[in-house]
């Protein structure tokens, strides 16, 4: 959204030539702007198509990160795990060099634009990556790398506790961390990890609206049935007012159905021109906001054989990323009006030399003033979960997804090998009614 | 005094794209194998040098194949198991796998069976050969060397970290188990502590 204002009362012609001048920061596109086109490339033709779009598009430079990153969740939604891990690690690398603060990154944050540093991400897509390479190696049945990937998490985490601000903790990374040991055969770190993402989600569910999920809550209680745990037992019965099940029933075995669906929310730039009534000078105000949530799901269903269990919440990204932004808004309007000052300190001093010098420069600090828009936008809006008994193998997992305003439509997943006694993960991606569900299918079997 | 200036501006033109030019190429230079290049802090090849070099010392200065030749008459059959990798990176431990293996082999009173993918490759190509090959060429199934013990290991780490700093300790257990009784012969173990202090700002 842009405002124009004008405070004198404007000639036609002045308000002719704000209104030009206005769409001056339209000349350069930000990588968000520019990135509109994978969405709707991804939510109309899938993950393939936006992948080759997003190539094309990428800049390298301070986005580099943020290129692969996209990459990377392309990748493994169109099921190419090993290549979606390579560009997420070259993500990690790059932003661990970047993610000391740069001296000139600041001074330009503060004189030119919010966005001319480079991109390092918001600590929860920095645990996201983990996660989503957790998944990948999960998928291909590795898990002493998917181990690898939840101790960096760990590592992550730990380090964000003594942060301020509500992202101190990761409900949903903590409890894929406690899924990985529990596969593993690792029990104690599987029940560690348990508990603290019980704890994670019991102290955060104002701020992420998400409830302890159910699956979890058995987790615990199958974890914890062991006589040294009698008395955590019993109060997690109490509180989750549940009695423990097995982890499959009859002979089969389990799948655990891990279902993002639509996409994390993209950053809008609201913008205020201005004009001052004596000078002519330009001024340029630009802040972020979110838009509208990109989730297509309000619920879904997923059988198989005989059983039906409904999918649960277990992480609402697009919730985090609002609530970062929040966070981070008193420090960019800060900035912000620190940008207005230096700029028109540099317009006033270019204009003393030569006045001509004066209106490049001022056209320059109205144009460059945009905001940051960058962000892992190809990241799932929500993660929804459901743990299903599988009595066959290969087995069949249909999923009944209901759409805002009712609209059902449904996918199946064939072939699922589940093994007895086994779980057996499967990662699916709902975009949009309009597109068949994205399942990565590559190291099943 | 013109020409002066001209000849100025030119060497300096010059310069900057020298220097343009070298900042653009890619630059490699030889360096000892066994010089000490640490750039992330991460898990690198001098780690796994070191590692190898004193499981190698262990495995090989420990008498237990010495008291086999003399307990069974011949030397014993070893087949490297999995090295299991439970750090908190993603670590590529063939390498140390494969010194220590080297090692073993070129040991005298050690014999070394293939394992793993090799061993399947093997068996491949003799199920090929019962094909296609010769017979008086070709090598006959059923007749691999059963291994008298296994050499497995684990590598681990713990992670303490403050702010930018970390200490990371990496510690290599490896252990030699009989085949035959589960009775473990031989354990060596080392262990590796790093201090690293990340950058708090950069140009």
């Amino acid at each position: 959204m842009r405002v124009a204002v004008c405070k004198r009362a404007a000639t036609p012609l002045r308000a002719l030539l704000l209104a030009a001048v206005a769409l001056l920061p339209l000349a350069c596109a930000t990588p968000g702007e520019r990135f509109a086109t994978v969405d709707s490339a991804l939510t109309r033709d899938g993950p393939e198509a936006a992948l080759s779009r997003a190539e094309s598009l990428a800049r390298g430079g301070g986005n580099a990160a943020l290129d692969h990153l996209h990459a990377g969740m392309l990748l493994h939604m169109a099921g190419d795990f090993e290549a979606s891990n390579e560009r997420l690690e070259a993500a990690a690398r790059r932003m661990d060099a970047d993610d000391p603060f740069s001296l000139t990154e600041g001074l330009a944050a503060v004189t030119i634009a919010e966005g001319v540093g480079a991109f390092v991400g918001q600590p929860h897509e920095r645990v996201a990556l983990h996660v989503i390479r957790a998944f990948n190696f999960m998928a291909q049945q590795q898990w002493d790398a998917a181990r690898v990937e939840a101790r960096q998490i760990d590592l992550r985490l730990n380090a964000l506790a003594g942060r301020s601000g509500f992202y101190r903790d990761d409900a949903f990374a903590r409890y894929v961390t406690g899924l990985i040991y529990e596969e593993l055969g690792e029990i104690d770190d599987a029940r560690i990890a348990y508990r603290k993402a019980y704890r994670a989600y019991d102290e955060q569910r104002e701020t992420t609206g998400v409830p302890v999920p159910r699956p979890l809550q058995q987790a615990l209680l199958r974890l914890t049935a062991d006589a040294a745990f009698a008395d955590e037992h019993a109060a997690l019965r109490t509180v989750f007012a549940t009695t423990p099940e097995p982890a499959g029933r009859g002979e089969g075995g389990r799948a655990i159905v891990i279902l993002g669906h639509g996409l994390a929310p993209r950053i809008r730039e609201i913008s205020v021109n201005a004009q001052h009534p004596q000078t002519g000078r330009l001024y340029r105000v630009a802040v972020p906001a979110y838009g509208d949530s990109r989730q297509p799901l309000r619920d879904a269903r997923v059988t198989s054989g005989g059983y039906e269990v409904r999918a649960e919440v277990v992480q609402d990204i697009d919730r985090l990323a609002r609530e970062s932004l929040s966070e981070r808004m008193p420090g960019i309007l800060a900035r912000a009006a620190t940008r207005v000052a230096a700029k028109n300190q540099m317009v006033g001093q270019a204009r003393d030399q030569n006045p001509v010098l004066g209106v490049l420069v001022n056209l320059f600090t109205f144009a460059s003033e945009r905001v940051d828009d960058r962000a892992w936008t190809t990241l799932p809006g929500q993660y929804l979960l459901a743990e299903v008994p599988v009595d066959d193998d290969p087995a069949t997992i249909a999923l009944e997804l209901r759409g805002p305003g009712g609209r059902v439509w449904r996918e199946q997943i064939t072939d699922v090998r589940v093994e007895p006694g086994q779980t057996r993960f499967v990662f699916a991606h709902a975009l949009s009614p309009h597109v068949p569900l994205h399942r990565p299918v590559a190291g099943e079997g | 005094m013109h020409r002066q200036i001209r000849n100025t501006a030119t060497l300096v033109g010059a310069m900057v794209t020298l220097i343009a030019l070298a900042a653009c190429t890619t630059q490699v230079a030889r360096v000892d194998s066994d010089e000490e290049i640490d750039l992330s802090g991460q898990w690198n090849a001098t780690d796994s040098r070191l590692v190898s070099a004193q499981i190698i010392e262990e495995v090989m200065s420990h008498p237990w194949a010495e008291r086999y030749h003399d307990e069974h008459g011949r030397a014993p059959v070893v087949i490297i198991g999995q090295v299991r990798n439970r750090s908190h990176e993603h670590i590529n431990v063939e390498t140390f796998i494969n010194d220590v293996e080297r090692e073993l082999i070129n040991a005298a009173n050690v014999d070394i069976v293939a394992a793993g993918d090799a061993r399947e490759e093997l068996r491949a190509e003799r199920t090929d050969q019962a094909e296609h090959a010769a017979e008086e060429t070709r090598k006959a199934m059923g007749r691999e060397l059963g291994a008298d013990f296994m050499l497995q290991g684990t590598l681990n780490s713990i992670v303490d970290q403050e702010g930018r700093r970390e200490v990371v300790f990496y510690q290599v257990d490896m252990h030699l188990t009989s085949l035959a009784d589960n009775r473990r012969v031989w354990a060596g173990q080392k262990t590796i502590k790093k201090d690293v202090q990340r950058p708090r700002a950069r140009f």
